[in-house]
């Protein structure tokens, strides 16, 4: 303790995001967990455009998480593979790993503590989501319309362990990089798991990394979550709720919602009609929220949208200088090229799932590169790799697919079998 | 096919290993390193200078608002500045222009310098100058061949107002020279020792540590010095030659009346003097510069010269040694 190393911090991210995310009942610990970061998050939100006490809400997620684990069945989840020891062994040796520079290393990227802890801090000390510093009254607030998800639930271990500084966050950040790793171990394939805890832009990238402040990893979990929810095809209210964090987490959250939503009509056919509140509740409350505060130093796309057909000329060089980080070995290895790969295999079996979640989220980024301000090259190689994270669920998902013949009878996709009733 | 399957999985695997095993070496490497420090050591392990500059803002009255003023246009450390001593109220500053010409009611008055080296509480003048040695209007001073060990340079300053003021110029000596130069009238002296070329920026600040509207100095040496200075606008880049004084003109100086210009009124001396200009007459007080409006020849025991700024930013200067 003495020596910086905050255990406070690490229990309470431990504890508070699994019993939260128990609120819609129990479900194996990474989702769980995942559940538990989003609900803390769009629940502090949500209220607190009502300025309902923070502490409040989350002593009240909490305590619904308790009651939803307590009377809850274990989950009856569709049969999993076992890991190999191997695989394993290759996924907790990078994380047990990264636990060492999380608990020491300061913090010490570009937008985590420039734009998202600087926020958790805000929001920590004035207990509102549109307090002053919101209003550009304590400093002036870059990137005020963000969305605030992530960095209420950095307030959430702030206020929970009575401290602003980013040590006690830390834990946050590597757990849900874990949570996705264990995830994706789960609903693809144990070596799928493996290869993404030791994936560069995942593990050891100073930007975007476990080891940063960037809502980025968080953001791809959610969505992974919402892919593996659609492969499932059992809940479209979980399937829902996971898009309402999608919106609530980051601002490129809207526009997939709207590619997940038209990729799960097909999915859930009439059923879709459930998946629809809760990401409209996170939209509206969003929007609402952001008509109150203002807008500072953020590119406003949405207001650029019109210029698309303008622009159109900028489509080329948006896939190509996209396209070359695809081939960033030091990033992703091979494993966006196995991706591709995978995907166009995918794609010639009709199995569309996975192609169209993919070809869709690259879509609204090839259409923000077309009408940003910023020349599109610089641009590109601010943000692609990160923005390639997102994508991340449903690319292993179709890398499993295609090498592990079985993976079609153990998820039991929609396009392969019967809907539940 | 199962194993080639797992073949498979194992390249993939590899492919991501082999890149980002010296990088978490690296993080872990790091993390051996700063193992044994408090959290605000490794963070100026990390960090540098930058984080002791942090930390000494730390330490200011919350309730004094800081204004961060950037001096460099491409850093980005008010950033986190802001990110290190939240919850203290800054404002941001994207150069020093914009905090002069912002409400001066409403400015925080406790200015922190940012980038280009450690962040730190400084003066207007101290920022000012951070950023004038930086640069020069003049580019090449040539100094004139006659050497004086006592002269006068009539008019000086260092100021911003809608624009920058200051004095750029040289002085050298072949010999070393212990040159006594004395602002007036406040009577505030600098010694320099000379030996080759000494160049000025700004004059004003350099010697004298201060920021001054108008005033003039005097110059003593124990070794004959060669000098010239300019009078310069920063922002036009425009440079006006200041003439050095040896003595008083003995003799009515017929400047014209002009409401667009002003007339300066120097005693040099140690007592107080009559001094005419047009229709009006001032006693003016030992070692005085004084501003006055334009309004005809001048008579008394004094130097006076008359300036005008024109359209373009440049000042243009009548002195008397300009008139016939």
């Amino acid at each position: 303790m003495a020596r910086g190393f905050e255990v406070i911090g690490l229990i309470i991210t431990a504890l508070l995001f699994p019993i939260a995310g128990c609120i819609a009942g129990r479900r194996p610990l990474p989702e769980c967990f995942l559940f538990g970061v989003g609900i803390v998050g769009a629940a502090m939100f949500v209220l607190g455009l009502f300025h309902v006490p923070f502490v409040f809400t989350i002593v009240l997620v909490v305590v619904a998480g308790l009651l939803g684990f307590l009377v809850s069945r274990p989950p009856s989840s569709p049969a999993t593979q076992q890991p190999s020891n191997f695989a394993k062994i290759a996924m907790i040796v990078p994380l047990a790993l990264l636990a060492i520079p999380t608990a020491i290393v300061p913090l010490k990227d570009f937008d985590g503590r420039v734009f998202w802890l600087l926020k958790a801090k805000a929001l920590a000390n004035e207990r509102a989501i549109d307090g002053p510093f919101f209003h550009n009254q304590v400093v002036d607030s870059p990137r005020n319309h963000y969305p605030l998800l992530i960095p209420l639930d950095a307030a959430a271990i702030m206020i929970a362990t009575g401290d602003t500084d980013d040590h006690q966050v830390r834990w946050l950040y590597l757990f849900t990089f874990a949570a996705l790793v264990f995830l994706v171990s789960r609903k693809a394939h144990p070596w799928c798991g493996a290869i993404l805890a030791w994936t560069p832009q995942f593990a050891t990238n100073g930007d975007g990394g476990a080891l940063s402040a960037y809502s980025d990893i968080a953001f791809a979990a959610f969505l992974a979550a919402a892919f593996f929810e659609l492969i499932d095809a059992r809940s479209p209210v979980r399937f829902g709720m996971w898009l309402s964090f999608l919106a609530l987490a980051k601002s490129e959250g809207l526009p997939i919602d709207i590619v997940l939503i038209s990729v799960a009509i097909g999915v859930y056919r009439t059923r879709i009609i459930r998946a629809q509140a809760p990401p409209v509740i996170a939209t509206a409350a969003l929007i609402f929220w952001r008509s109150r505060v203002p807008m500072t130093d953020e590119e406003n796309f949405l207001a650029e949208l019109p210029t698309l057909p303008a622009r159109l000329h900028r489509l080329v060089p948006a896939i190509f200088e996209s396209a070359k980080h695809f081939f960033f070995l030091s990033s992703w290895g091979l494993l966006w090229i196995a991706a591709l790969i995978a995907i166009v295999v995918l794609a010639r079996r009709k199995e569309w799932l996975a192609p169209a979640t993919v070809v869709g989220v690259f879509a609204v980024y090839i259409a923000a590169y077309m009408v940003t301000v910023w020349p599109v090259s610089d641009l590109v190689n601010a943000s692609v790799d990160r923005l390639l994270m997102h994508m991340i669920g449903p690319a292993l998902f179709a890398i499993a697919h295609v090498t592990d013949a079985s993976a079609q009878n153990r998820y039991s996709p929609p396009e392969y079998s019967q809907q539940p009733a | 096919m199962r194993r080639w399957r797992e073949a498979i999985f194992i390249i993939l695997l590899a492919s991501v290993v082999i890149p980002a095993a010296p990088r978490l070496a690296e993080w872990l490497r790091l993390a051996w390193e700063l193992r044994p420090l408090p959290m605000a050591a490794r963070r100026e392990a990390v960090f540098g200078d930058f984080y002791l500059g942090v930390e000494a803002l730390q330490r200011l009255p919350l309730l004094k608002p800081l204004a961060l003023i950037r001096v460099s246009p491409k850093t980005q450390d008010q950033l986190f500045i802001n990110y290190y001593i939240y919850p203290h109220r800054t404002s941001t500053y994207w150069n020093r222009w914009m905090y002069a010409t912002s409400d001066e009611k409403r400015r925080p008055e406790t200015i922190v310098q940012v980038g280009e080296g450690i962040p730190r509480v400084v003066s207007y003048a101290e920022l000012r100058d951070f950023e004038l040695r930086k640069s020069r209007v003049l580019r090449k001073i040539d100094l004139p061949q006659q050497s004086r060990t006592a002269f006068a340079i009539p008019l000086v300053t260092s100021i911003d107002g809608v624009e920058t003021y200051t004095i750029e110029g040289a002085m050298a000596s072949d010999e070393e020279a212990h040159v006594t130069l004395t602002l007036q009238r406040d009577g505030i002296v600098k010694i320099l020792t000379i030996r080759g070329r000494v160049a000025f920026y700004d004059l004003v600040y350099q010697c004298f540590r201060r920021m001054q509207f108008a005033a003039w100095v005097q110059v003593s040496s124990d070794k004959p010095v060669r000098a010239a200075f300019w009078f310069v606008n920063r922002n036009a880049k425009t440079a006006a030659p200041i003439p050095l004084i040896d003595a008083l003109v003995d003799r009515p100086m017929a400047f014209p009346s002009d409401p667009t210009a002003h007339l300066w009124l120097l005693n040099l001396g140690e007592s107080a003097t009559k001094v005419r200009a047009g229709d009006w007459e001032w006693n003016l007080p030992p070692r005085h510069l004084s501003m006055v409006d334009a309004t005809g020849t001048v008579t008394g025991h004094v130097y006076a010269f008359l300036s005008r700024k024109q359209p373009n930013g440049v000042t243009q200067f009548i002195w008397p040694e300009d008139l016939k």
